[in-house]
């Protein structure tokens, strides 16, 4: 970027006309700081270099906040901090065209530095240069968290940051979360200084929220955490943003993240579908996030949107798994988390022996009914009982009864009860499940699959590579409907 | 106004005092909400478009210390380009001035459409009995054809030959374009208040055009 940054400098000598030569400033700098927040829409205002009027007003599309950028074309810093007093109540980023370590004057450099440096920390202004955005633009794709951090300053970076300073907050980051995987105090510690030393609360606070998460997920002792300025826990807020602006996570990342998340953290999140975020997130947690149930309700596929089934959404302020004409949302603590039910279906026998046998799911209760009649089949033993030929005379006795309620015994031996009038799968009395086993067990028994469909629920519900051996062999091949 | 080797710097105290009057200065053409865009001698990329070459000068030049483009109303869209003395006094103001005369008059020669507006800002005036001859063709035609001028402007060494070749159209145009300005530190203060410029910088946030 640096290179071409000062390339379309260089060739605004080759116009007379200064609105042409403000127009190539503009734009290189706006290429500098997409280059660090790939989201930011930076709109152009009609004036240039000016004491109080912005050269641009940067955006984020969805988030109602903006901030001021100011184009400087000296990196003198005496000249900056005079221009400080007008403008830093505005909290703006400032982006110098000249670079801020070449100040020509020597006398009073040091001193005239530290006092801009003061003054910009203080009142939330971030000063850069193409140095700087060079750095941050070249780290933010390596792992995600630098990808945040190099968005959060743009939106609330504070200091001055030329190349060197960034290299060094990168690192201090980088290494960080690094050690707060493994509970080092002094590196996470160092962490935490630089990230406040260089964003707003607001930002800095979501950033070691996220470090402190991932401090307790992996067993750090709370107390140990380095103290840090914001407190408490992600947020659901935290965790929007982090789906919305991650890019290119590694399975790592997201498995990491995975330990520090709940459903229900993840149901009060707002996420835009599709998001490829929460299909990387809730894949690398099948094996963690609890969940209460799941109700799957008939949703007509809609022409605005996404083609890919079965996804994962934050819908209803549940998260649920969308497929083609139907919605599975799940519960994370309580069944009446759940939107309401649409209209009932409740299988026969035979429709309900031929999805059992999809993922070897154990029915060991029955609740038949036909008319005013309910007849309760029930193995005391918890065996499954489908094959009963008891069940099938009193299935010819009742005259084709439909099934009402069921209960089944998933692989890993938890008990789920089934109520096909709701299509509703929830544990009793206060059993949670893990997400994965859950929805593998119980999706395929509350409504009719296609072959296809149950292929690409088995892919979904394996969690790709995450903790593959954790679940048993999803069937090649399935029955057919 | 900055110039080439020609016209040395006297030192740093001078320089530093010509550093905070430009910013001063600026501060206030902004504040005065009638500015869209400017930049300094120092300013780079755009202080090329405030150099300019003396035209028999050996290939010397010379800057001034501002240039830029006014908005609103009838100055909407006008260029300036400013000269800016940061002087107590009188001191050597009056010789400043007849240098910057001439240096406007090459500067409309060479590129007229950055000279719509010439602007001179000290905090002093300076021959206060004849204030009102400042902004003359006779005074544009006296700094042209002065000695310290003469040859770099017209490339010619007799006061005679400097007449005749002077355009006095030219001066006539440059006389018309001067503006004279002088600041002092109260007049500095009296404009918007922070509050209000809070809200103009709102407003102008809003204007998009480039």
């Amino acid at each position: 970027m640096r290179t071409d940054f000062l390339r379309a400098l260089a060739s605004t000598s080759e116009y007379d006309d200064a609105d042409r030569r403000i127009s190539i400033i503009k734009h290189a700098v706006r290429n500098e700081v997409s280059a660090v927040d790939p989201v930011v829409e930076a709109h152009f205002t009609d004036y240039f270099n000016h004491s109080i009027a912005p050269d641009m007003v940067l955006r984020w599309p969805g988030e109602g906040r903006e901030r001021f950028l100011f184009v400087r074309p000296t990196g003198d810093p005496g000249w900056l901090l005079n221009d400080l007093r007008l403008i830093s109540d505005f909290h703006p980023l400032v982006f110098s065209l000249e670079d801020l370590s070449s100040t020509p004057e020597p006398n009073g450099f040091a001193s005239a530095r530290q006092s801009l440096e003061e003054r910009a920390s203080a009142g939330g202004t971030w000063i850069t240069d193409s140095s700087g955005t060079e750095v941050i633009a070249g780290a933010r794709t390596q792992s995600p968290v630098l990808g945040m951090l190099s968005q959060a300053l743009v939106r609330g970076g504070r200091g001055v940051s030329d190349g060197q300073e960034v290299r060094s907050l990168t690192q201090a980051t980088e290494a960080g979360f690094y050690a707060a995987s493994s509970g080092s105090v002094p590196v996470t510690a160092s962490a935490v200084q630089a990230i406040e030393e260089h964003l707003d609360a607001e930002q800095s606070g979501r950033l070691t929220r996220l470090l402190r998460t991932i401090w307790e997920a992996h067993g750090g002792d709370e107390a140990r955490f380095p103290t840090t300025s914001s407190l408490g826990r992600l947020t659901p807020d935290d965790l929007s943003y982090i789906l919305k602006i991650t890019a290119d996570g590694s399975a790592d990342f997201w498995y990491r993240l995975g330990r520090s998340v709940s459903t229900e953290l993840l149901a009060a999140s707002q996420v835009e579908d599709p998001s490829p975020n929460l299909q990387a997130l809730v894949s690398a947690s099948l094996d963690r996030l609890q969940a209460k149930g799941t109700r799957l309700i008939h949703e007509p596929f809609r022409l605005d949107e996404h083609e890919d089934f079965p996804r994962w959404i934050i819908s209803q302020r549940c998260l649920a798994l969308r497929g083609l004409n139907w919605t599975a949302y799940v519960a994370a603590r309580k069944s009446d988390e759940l939107p309401s039910p649409s209209e009932p279906e409740a299988p026969d026998l035979r429709t309900l022996r031929a999805r059992a046998t999809v993922y070897n799911v154990r029915i060991k209760e029955v609740q038949l009914t036909q008319a005013d009649r309910t007849v309760t089949y029930e193995s005391k033993e918890g065996v499954e009982i489908l094959g009963d030929r008891e069940l099938s005379l009193i299935e010819a006795d009742l005259s084709g009864p439909r099934i009402d309620k069921a209960a089944a015994v998933m692989a890993d031996g938890g008990s789920i009860e089934i109520n096909f009038r709701e299509r509703t799968a929830v544990g009793p009395t206060s059993a949670t499940f893990l997400l994965g086993p859950l929805m593998r067990s119980a999706l395929p028994l509350l409504a009719d699959f296609s072959k296809q469909e149950l292929a690409d629920l088995g892919r979904v519900l394996r969690g790709v590579v995450y903790q593959e051996s954790l679940f048993p062999q999803w069937p090649d091949e399935v029955p057919e409907d | 106004m900055t110039t080439s080797a020609s016209e040395p710097r006297t030192g740093e105290d001078t320089h530093d005092l010509g550093s905070e009057g430009l910013q001063r200065a600026k501060v206030w053409l902004d504040l005065t909400t009638r500015v869209y865009e400017s930049w300094t001698h120092r300013d780079r990329p755009n202080n090329e478009l405030i150099k300019f070459w003396w035209p028999h000068g050996a290939k010397r030049s010379f800057s001034f210390d501002l240039g830029g483009k006014f908005r609103g109303g009838h100055l909407e869209k006008r260029t300036f380009l400013a000269e800016v003395k940061n002087y107590k006094n009188e001191s050597d103001l009056p010789d400043h001035f007849r240098d910057f005369l001439a240096k406007c008059y090459v500067a409309l020669d060479a590129k007229p459409d950055r000279c719509d507006t010439f602007l001179w800002i000290s905090w002093s005036p300076f021959q206060a009995r004849q204030w009102d001859q400042h902004a003359t063709t006779a005074s544009v035609r006296n700094a042209v054809t002065n000695a310290r001028n003469r040859k770099r402007v017209l490339g010619v060494d007799k006061p005679e030959d400097a007449m005749a070749k002077l355009s006095d159209e030219m001066a006539a145009e440059v006389a018309r374009r001067i503006w004279l300005i002088t600041l002092s530190e109260q007049q500095e203060k009296l404009v918007i208040t922070g509050d209000h410029y809070h809200k103009i910088a709102e407003i102008f946030s809003r204007e998009t055009g480039l």
